[in-house]
């Protein structure tokens, strides 16, 4: 069996944003989640199948996964009992699982965030008040859970304050839900996080409001692009991502029961809206 | 024979109204004339010396008392720019004696006064616009990207509109948890509740794009401003606004000071729809202005005479070179009293509108969504 430090496990977006084009660590290989299309190219650090497969012919330290799908939870349960150090960007369903495996915050490997948060702890910045983000499209209902996931983790850092309660008002079915999700804390300060269907890349689009000033990351403006006769072909920018920091977490965080719950609530929420149509209110949160 | 000439009473400068901003549009139009200034005999000396200054200025009479200036033959349209709580009285007065109504903003104060106005206007068969929310760039642009059809179907809005004005101090505790003020009272001498004045143009643009809303859910209570945190009123807050057919949009508005924006504040907007996505920013197109001696002789100061600087503007580094809509509006006002036609806005959609706004302050006065009953009149 071959030892390798760690597997990164995620769609194509993922492997694109944090291993294609970032120096990683050796013996790091990317696995694709199940349920999606194999790519054309081939790579020696790239694998596609079923995680339960891999797992035969490699022997991991730790895994990281970076989307969710249908299966994660037996794929953790099997790593864990083979003394995996496990660490996903989301909850996943089931609750004693949940608190055996780190968390990450993506928001740590993007440059743009991170001077984002330097930035608003200025003293000049003032006291944040708002904080907008559309966040880039996700296609199933469990990776627009961990989108809002991440999302609420990043709000809660940028606004400095507990979750009060949350509003979710979610439009069309299937990949093509829209979820508008209005977050307020503790202090009164606002977030919406809108979580689009997935039919567009607007990459995270940001503002920040604070009561000196304003901080915004702005898709189209730092999208290099190409002008032609008839068309406008927007890039993606190159702020780097640093895959290593994942890795370079000192302490591992876990759920806790009670924000276990909510995000529970949250998942209850997007399901109800993904089948039926109609917005959702969870209030009262221990968090 | 010639095209008519349309002639207009402007009834007050009201320092809450934007009678000031119409002044050049109504010069301008070649069918308009502006034939006097009329207010109350009893308003304070300060806005009558205003409006006197204005008469003077455009060369027409200043009548003390409304009713009789709105009668006089020469009067076609009442140029409506008093405080909110007054607008209802004098357009219904207007439409008494068969004057078109263009009215700044808001028709009234509240639900019964709107629908007053618009039983008014409905019964005297006049003519109405309230020109603020339909003919601006934002609007505009969305009315392009939408029409284009390659959004596909829209499903989804955000809209964020601020005001870059004043200069925020920090809230002193004891204000900071202040019970939110209920709707009602809009005016005080020092603030403006600010999810009317300016949330109004995003939920304007809601409302045209979207079919009877169901659901009207505000969040507020987080303050820029001590001023509006000492009265428990809103300087900032946002919206959730659902529609009949499920589609969402979601708003932030506010008075954000002086140092959230080198543009006045932005005025952006992004259209979910079933292709793509649309970006519609207000601001644009226009020209980046920065020059060295802003940064090296840079002095601003707010005039303490206007703190809130609702008639002076705030440092900008771009200079918007988009379309005058007091201008658009008034062209089809204009178009309307022609043909017979319908403006875009109209009092019937401004009492929709208010109708929005004061479910979105009940949310907030709540802590929950209010739900809007399809079967029932907005008012």
């Amino acid at each position: 069996m071959k030892p390798i430090d760690t597997l990164l496990v995620g769609q194509i977006r993922d492997y694109n944003k944090y291993f294609n084009k970032n120096p990683v660590k050796e013996k790091t290989i990317f696995v694709q989640i199940p349920g999606s299309q194999k790519p054309s190219f081939n790579s020696d650090n790239f694998l596609h199948g079923p995680l339960s497969n891999i797992l035969k012919t490699i022997h991991p330290q730790k895994a990281i996964f970076l989307s969710s799908y249908r299966g994660i939870v037996s794929d953790i349960k099997q790593l864990l009992k083979e003394q995996v150090e496990v660490r996903t960007a989301g909850p996943i369903e089931n609750s004693s699982i949940t608190k055996r495996h780190g968390i990450i915050d993506i928001y740590k490997t993007d440059g743009q965030l991170q001077v984002m948060l330097g930035l608003s702890q200025k003293l000049s910045f003032g006291n944040p008040i708002y904080l907008r983000i559309i966040a880039s499209s996700q296609k199933t209902l469990l990776n627009k859970w961990w989108s809002a996931f991440q999302l609420c983790r990043l709000a809660t850092q940028l606004l400095d304050s507990p979750l009060k309660h949350i509003y979710i008002a979610a439009n069309g079915r299937g990949p093509q839900l829209h979820a508008s999700i209005t977050l307020t804390t503790k202090q009164n300060t606002i977030s919406h996080l809108i979580v689009p269907a997935d039919n567009i890349r607007v990459g995270d689009d940001i503002l920040f409001l604070g009561t000196g000033g304003t901080l915004s990351v702005n898709t189209l403006i730092n999208s290099p692009g190409i002008l032609t006769k008839s068309d406008l072909k927007l890039y993606p920018n190159l702020t780097p991502q640093n895959p290593n920091s994942f890795e370079d977490n000192d302490k591992l965080d876990f759920l806790n029961s009670g924000d276990y719950n909510f995000y529970q609530q949250l998942l209850a929420c997007l399901r109800k809206s993904y089948r039926k149509g109609s917005s959702c209110y969870i209030e009262n949160l221990q968090s | 024979m010639g095209l008519k000439t349309y002639g207009v009473l402007l009834v007050s400068f009201s320092k809450h109204s934007h009678q000031n901003s119409f002044v050049t549009a109504f010069l301008d139009n070649p069918r308009i004339k502006i034939v006097g200034i009329a207010d109350d005999d009893d308003v304070e000396n300060e806005l009558k010396l205003l409006n006197r200054k204005w008469a003077d200025r455009l060369n027409v009479p200043y009548f003390e008392g409304i009713s009789n200036a709105i009668q006089l033959r020469e009067v076609d349209i009442v140029s409506i720019g008093h405080e909110i709580e007054k607008r209802a009285d004098i357009a219904i007065t207007a439409a008494s004696y068969g004057k078109h109504l263009w009215i700044d903003k808001f028709i009234g104060a509240n639900r019964s006064q709107c629908l007053s106005v618009v039983e008014a206007a409905d019964n005297a068969n006049i003519k109405t616009i309230i020109p603020s929310y339909a003919y601006n760039d934002l609007m505009n642009q969305n009315n392009m990207l939408i029409n284009s059809g390659q959004l596909g179907e829209l499903r989804a809005i955000h809209i964020d509109i601020f005001f870059g004005k004043g200069i925020p101090n920090p809230i002193p505790d004891e204000n900071k948890n202040k019970p939110f003020l209920p709707p009602g009272r809009w005016k005080f001498p020092d603030i403006k509740r600010e999810i009317l004045t300016i949330g109004a143009y995003a939920v304007a643009l809601v409302q045209i794009n979207f079919g009877p809303i169901t659901e009207v859910y505000g969040q507020g209570g987080a303050y820029f401003f001590k001023e509006h945190a000492s009265h428990g009123a809103d300087d900032f807050g946002t919206l959730t606004i659902i529609d009949n057919t499920g589609r969402v949009a979601t708003i932030s508005s506010g008075r954000t000071g002086i140092g959230s924006d080198g543009a006045g504040g932005p005025a952006q907007g992004f259209l979910f729809g079933t292709q793509g996505v649309g970006r519609i920013d207000g601001k644009r197109p226009g020209v980046a202005s920065f020059m060295r001696e802003n940064l090296t002789n840079y002095d601003y100061q707010v005039n303490p005479d206007d703190p809130m600087q609702w008639h002076s503007a705030s440092p900008n580094f771009l200079v918007p070179t988009g379309l005058d809509f007091v201008k658009e509006a008034l062209n089809d006002f204009i178009h309307a009293l022609d043909t017979g036609g319908k403006p875009k806005f109209t009092v019937k959609d401004a009492q929709y509108h208010m109708n929005l706004l004061l479910s979105a302050y009940e949310s907030i006065l709540n802590g929950s969504p209010v739900t809007l009953d399809l079967n029932e009149e907005a008012c």
